[in-house]
């Protein structure tokens, strides 16, 4: 049963394919408190808050919506990004304004008396919470600001996939992207992640967050269409696992290959979005046989298996470049 | 904390039922393991089309439900009654009675999981319509899409714009036989194992090619091995009139039930003769014939470069070529240290690929992105 957990400091969310995943650990804040004003974080004060945490994630949990439980998992990941951090933060929240809404705008002001928490929903009633700024305009045409926004909520059955580009661009540098996608939903035109979060309906808590590089291919995008932000993407995907190859594998560290092998599979659900337009046949099957090496990798760590991954790896994207698709 | 509920997995026939020997091939034997490493309640459903099912015993722990016929109507309300239990599907191969099951399965399951193991060979694929609505909304409703072989995922790759992974048909130790070969105790056997007299298993090739050369060859010996069908019958018959110098050296041994007299067969041979026209990936009984050091020779099915593991431990011949494979054979029976060293990779290859177990942890993998054990 996907859900929130609490063990001791540590808020956990019980995902439906990766097992129990932490979502945040009081205890670091307490740990990091150099970084942020002293009065605010010492030792009653971080049990205090986590108890404030967990009847409210209980509270979101219980309501009715179908995916509660990544709402309230939402809401553990924004309070993980005010948290501890002091100084002003803007919040853009997208879709109903619904329990988890409603309870983060009131928890905001206690980590900066100035942040600010803006929404745009469906159906916006006339009377909203004090702490929140409603944004009154067309919902489907708001134009977004870029580099506005710290943490974005948002629904991508509401707002359309097809807005992702320009709602990223709508974070400061670093600033993070959490969306829900449904069940069912074509998972290939979803950006790249770190954490994908799911629970027993298949409804799914990407979290994106905006790096330099990221920021740079999305802006092109404009430019040079979509077909080339695709397949941009995926060798930016590639390229960062490949990057890191050595030091993944050398790892004994599951977290990290599984975090691999998620944006590998993420990278072979893109090529395939562009299928038709490849110019080598075999680049779907080579991404696969690249994916399958990690998944091995994973599972026996084997010094033959090991040298396959490099094998596959540089088996793709010589092909890759070979045909000049990428 | 509630104790957390206990998955199903579930595979259901796309003809009317299971026979005997699919317990204990790959049809049977991924919900068993599945069962047995996850702890999921396994049932294979399906109509009674034989006698007696004595590979049961195999799988013990798997449930094996026999429906009042085969007809789809059934199977569907079967989906109705079960899919609450029904947290994996497996479908085997591909056929159109599939989309009926698959719609009603998801109109109760959408959260539920979907392993099609498209047993293919070329011939099917190239007469599929892959991206026919129909089809399309059958592959897109499954979650992992499988085929056994290399060469015919690469195929499919090419074909349609999903993913296809690689999930060999196996091996599984049942009867924790030992299956090592003792590579000094092997006798000149050449083996072929299967329903023997198949039309598409093409067995009088190898009767034929061994007849051919047996004269080169006078200290090896052919075993068949599998019950033959009745039409086949005659063939054998005529074949010891025709050769009756070969009665003592080529010999029927019928249908072999117990999984650990079937292994000491592999383990006796030291060449496995594949003679089939077609096959949906690689068979069994080259992962068994591996696992046993055997050496291989094969049709050039699809999946005959996964078999010889391109070429180190087997050797491929035109199928349906009945002068290259006596030739093979005649070549081979003169190279023992060919035979030896292959047979010798066999065993390391058949545990990296083949091996049941890593196959299916894999396949939970890329059902649930983790390693459940």
């Amino acid at each position: 049963m996907s859900g929130i957990v609490l063990d001791d400091r540590r808020f956990y969310f019980d995902d439906a394919c990766r097992g129990r995943v932490l979502l945040l650990d009081t205890g670091e804040v307490l740990a990091n408190a150099s970084r942020a004003l002293l009065h605010y974080i010492d030792d009653d004060y971080v049990w205090v808050m986590r108890d404030n945490l967990k009847n409210i994630t209980e509270y979101i949990g219980r309501g009715a919506d179908d995916n509660s439980s990544l709402r309230a998992a939402a809401t553990v990941l924004a309070v993980r990004e005010f948290w501890g951090k002091y100084r002003q933060r803007r919040l853009m929240r997208w879709g109903p304004l619904d329990r988890s809404a409603i309870a983060l705008a009131k928890m905001l002001p206690i980590f900066h008396d100035e942040n600010l928490f803006f929404i745009v929903a469906p159906d916006m009633p006339e009377a909203t919470p004090e702490a929140i700024i409603p944004v009154r305009t067309s919902y489907r045409t708001f134009p977004l600001p870029e580099r506005d926004f710290d943490l974005f909520i948002l629904d991508v059955a509401a707002a359309g996939q097809d807005r992702l580009p320009q709602i990223l661009l709508s974070l400061r540098p670093g600033g993070l992207l959490l969306a829900f996608l449904p069940a069912g939903s074509d998972f290939s035109r979803v950006l790249p992640n770190t954490t994908c979060l799911t629970d027993n309906a298949g409804n799914r808590l990407v979290s994106v967050r905006l790096t330099p590089e990221l920021a740079r291919l999305l802006r092109e995008e404009t430019v040079v269409g979509q077909l080339a932000r695709q397949k941009r993407l995926i060798a930016y995907m590639l390229d960062e696992i490949g990057g890191s190859l050595g030091p993944l594998l050398a790892s004994g560290e599951n977290g990290p290959l599984d975090a691999a092998i998620a944006q590998a599979s993420l990278a072979e659900d893109i090529i395939l979005s562009v299928y038709e337009e490849l110019l080598s046949d075999d680049i779907p099957w080579l991404a696969n046989r690249f994916k399958e090496s990690l998944i091995d990798y994973r599972l026996r760590r084997t010094d033959r298996l090991r040298a396959r991954v490099f094998d596959e790896y540089r088996a793709l994207r010589h092909d890759m470049k070979e045909y000049d698709d990428f | 904390m509630a104790e957390k509920k206990r998955r199903g997995v579930y595979t259901l026939p796309a003809y009317a039922g299971w026979t005997n020997q699919q317990l204990t091939k790959n049809c049977g034997l991924v919900p068993y393991l599945f069962h047995k490493y996850y702890g999921f309640h396994a049932v294979m459903a399906g109509a009674k089309i034989e006698d007696s099912y004595p590979y049961m015993k195999y799988v013990s722990g798997m449930d094996v439900e026999f429906l009042p016929d085969g007809e789809l109507s059934t199977k569907l309300d079967y989906i109705d009654a079960h899919a609450e239990d029904m947290d994996l599907l497996i479908l085997h191969g591909y056929y159109p009675n599939y989309e009926a099951m698959v719609k009603r399965y998801r109109e109760h399951r959408p959260d539920g999981k979907i392993y099609l193991e498209l047993d293919l060979n070329s011939w099917l694929a190239d007469r599929t319509s892959w991206r026919m609505p129909n089809v399309a909304a059958l592959l897109d409703a499954c979650d992992v899409i499988g085929v056994a072989g290399r060469s015919m995922q690469r195929y499919m790759a090419r074909k349609c714009p999903y993913k296809i992974e690689f999930i060999p048909n196996g091996f599984y130790n049942f009867a924790d036989t030992d299956y090592t070969p003792d590579f000094a105790a092997k006798e000149n056997i050449i083996l072929t194992v299967g329903r023997i007299g198949l039309p598409e298993k093409n067995n009088d090739l190898l009767l034929e090619a061994f007849a051919t050369v047996a004269d080169e060859l006078p200290d090896w010996s052919l075993r068949v091995v599998g019950g033959i069908e009745a039409p086949f019958r005659p063939y054998v018959e005529s074949y010891f009139a025709r050769f009756p110098a070969l009665r003592e050296r080529v010999s029927f041994t019928g249908l072999i039930t117990d999984r650990n007299r079937l292994a000491e067969e592999y383990k006796r041979a030291k060449i496995f003769v594949l003679t089939s026209i077609k096959e949906g990936g690689t068979p069994n009984v080259i992962a068994e014939a591996l696992s046993a050091g055997d050496y291989i020779v094969t049709s050039s099915i699809d999946a005959a470069a996964d078999a010889v593991d391109e070429g180190r431990c087997g050797e491929v011949f035109p199928i349906a070529d009945r002068e290259r494979l006596a030739n093979v054979l005649a070549g081979l029976t003169r190279n023992p240290g060919r035979i030896a060293q292959g047979g010798h990779h066999a065993v390391e290859y058949a545990g990296d690929v083949f091996d049941y177990g890593v196959i299916v942890r894999r396949l939970y993998y890329l059902l649930y992105g983790e390693d459940g054990i």
